[in-house]
């Protein structure tokens, strides 16, 4: 072939190239075109209001926005900065506006808030706002989503009110139900001392001072169990040995006519548990329990220490000699309260105490039989709390 | 034997700790049913004369004024008295102490327990 037909056949072949060329940007710009649709509806139709605002102007506003506003979009697109930051309750306003300058000047600002909105006819709805840095028509812009949370806010708020109220009524009926014991206690007591009170007669009195003091100790129980849920109940370093000393001798006080020996040996060195303060409660507790369900007016409580295999707790046993608890009992002690049950299992909430304490700190209890294969001859609760060192270091039950 | 000032808004307890205070020989030489009569009483002295009592036992939740208020009026005009907080609330105790009171008891308490308290203190 001659060289003459080079150049025509490059021509041909360039010419292909282009069409080629145009055909690709044809449907690149297809593309390009078919996104920018489904961008443009989805960012009309969404249900979660947008906005992009771009040199403090709103630029872009959905159907959604529109609505929850209550502003036309000429309306919006007319807002002055001073609008815009109208548009915010002013408690809220200057956290916002102090966020949305950051963030356009490409600073840190966090990107979802919640804050209160004003809507055209002044009314105020809570929002969650998420917000992003964008490139909006070749020139930087923040785009803002905004959901509707007034409901949500509104429940919690209720919520919250139901709970104080709950907790008011609670600290009331705690505080006059215990006034009230005081006159029942002191008046059998005096009676007691009655000389001609029959002997008879005087387990009756017993009995209804008893049952008073139990009435208190529930009511205690009650409060703390309330009070654990709240966070403010923070974690101290706790001498355990200090708490069973001190545990000891209110139980003495709590049983002035029951002769108890606590057969404990304090430790050579502290015993630091990383505990909140209601510990002290659920030790309580447990030596209240070893001594009133006994019937015997002498009463033997064991108390044994140690660390735990691994060595990052320390082992407690308060073992008793009294009437022990059945095998198909013993997992039931420590839930009084079933979830999703509506009536309380028992009574006095004693050892759910114990059980919520001890696991909010990291560590186990559990009962068993003093004897083992022997359940009438008395339970020995094992208590398990986290070691802590001056470092700081807290272990829990399971983690090595 | 010491001498007893009752402050509690519940009479039958008024009763009470006069029964309990008696068996050790002590005197209550005054009272009242709650914090603004206590004022009146022990540093007004609108009513009558009250001589000064070794201790006051003092209730915390009253109508009209609550223990701890009557307490820091109290002892900015009588700074010599003695106060017992004796209360079902507990969570007035560490203001009760910080408030100058002498002692905190608990209710309910029982005799024994409250006995020897008062010996911690006379």
């Amino acid at each position: 072939m001659k060289d003459e037909n080079k150049p025509k056949k490059q021509l041909i072949k360039d010419l292909k190239d282009v069409r080629e060329l145009i055909k690709k940007l044809e449907e690149s710009e297809f593309e390009r075109k078919k996104i920018d649709d489904a961008y443009k509806t989805l960012m009309k139709n969404s249900i979660q209001g947008i906005l992009i605002i771009q040199d403090l102007k709103i630029v872009f506003a959905n159907l959604a926005f529109v609505e929850m506003s209550g502003f036309s979009l000429s309306e919006l697109f007319s807002f002055t900065t001073d609008n815009i930051k109208a548009s915010v309750h002013p408690d809220d306003r200057g956290s916002v506006w102090k966020d949305m300058k950051n963030r356009l000047a490409g600073k840190q600002a966090p990107s979802n808030y919640e804050f209160r909105f004003i809507k055209k006819d002044s009314s105020m709805c809570w929002v969650e706002s998420l917000a992003s840095f964008v490139d909006y028509r070749n020139k930087p812009a923040i785009q803002m989503s905004f959901v509707d949370i007034t409901n949500l806010k509104n429940a919690e708020e209720n919520l919250k009110e139901e709970r104080n109220r709950a907790e008011l009524y609670l600290d009331i009926l705690g505080h006059d139900i215990n006034n009230n014991n005081q006159g029942i206690i002191s008046s059998c007591e005096i009676l007691l001392l009655n000389p001609q009170l029959q002997d008879n007669l005087k387990k009756y009195v017993h009995n209804s001072i008893s049952q008073a003091r139990a009435t208190s100790e529930l009511i205690s129980n009650v409060k703390k169990l309330s009070e654990l849920g709240k966070t403010d109940v923070k974690d101290e370093r706790i001498d355990a040995s200090n708490v069973i000393t001190n545990s000891i001798e209110r139980i003495h006080k709590m049983f002035p006519d029951k002769q108890i020996k606590f057969n404990f040996t304090n430790p050579e060195s502290k015993m630091i548990i990383k505990c909140n303060r209601y510990i002290k409660d659920a030790v309580n507790n447990i030596l209240i329990n070893a001594v009133k369900f006994n019937r015997e007016e002498n009463v033997v409580i064991d108390i044994l220490h140690g660390t735990s295999e691994p060595d990052n707790f320390w082992k407690f046993e308060f073992q008793d000699y009294g009437p022990g608890v059945p095998d198909e009992m013993k997992d039931k002690l420590f839930d009084k309260i079933k979830e999703g049950s509506e009536t309380i299992q028992g009574s006095r909430l004693g050892l759910t105490l114990v059980k919520e304490v001890v696991n909010g700190c990291g560590g186990k209890v559990w009962v068993e039989d003093r004897v083992k294969g022997e359940p009438g001859k008395g339970c020995n609760f094992i208590l398990m709390l986290p070691k802590t060192s001056r470092g700081g270091k807290n272990h829990r039950l399971g983690e090595s | 034997m010491a001498t007893f000032f009752i402050v509690d808004d519940e009479p039958i307890l008024h009763e009470l700790y006069k029964d309990i205070l008696e068996i050790k020989g002590h005197d209550i030489i005054g009272e009242a049913y709650n914090g603004s009569e206590c004022i009146d009483k022990l540093v007004n002295i609108k009513t009558e004369k009250v001589p000064n009592p070794d201790f006051v036992i003092m209730d915390h939740r009253m109508p009209i004024q609550n223990g701890l208020e009557t307490t820091n009026i109290l002892l900015k005009k009588r700074p010599e008295l003695k106060i017992i907080f004796v209360s079902a609330d507990e969570t007035a105790k560490n203001d009760a102490i910080a408030a100058g009171s002498v002692g905190f008891i608990k209710k309910p308490f029982n005799m024994n327990s409250f006995f020897s308290s008062l010996e911690d203190l006379l």
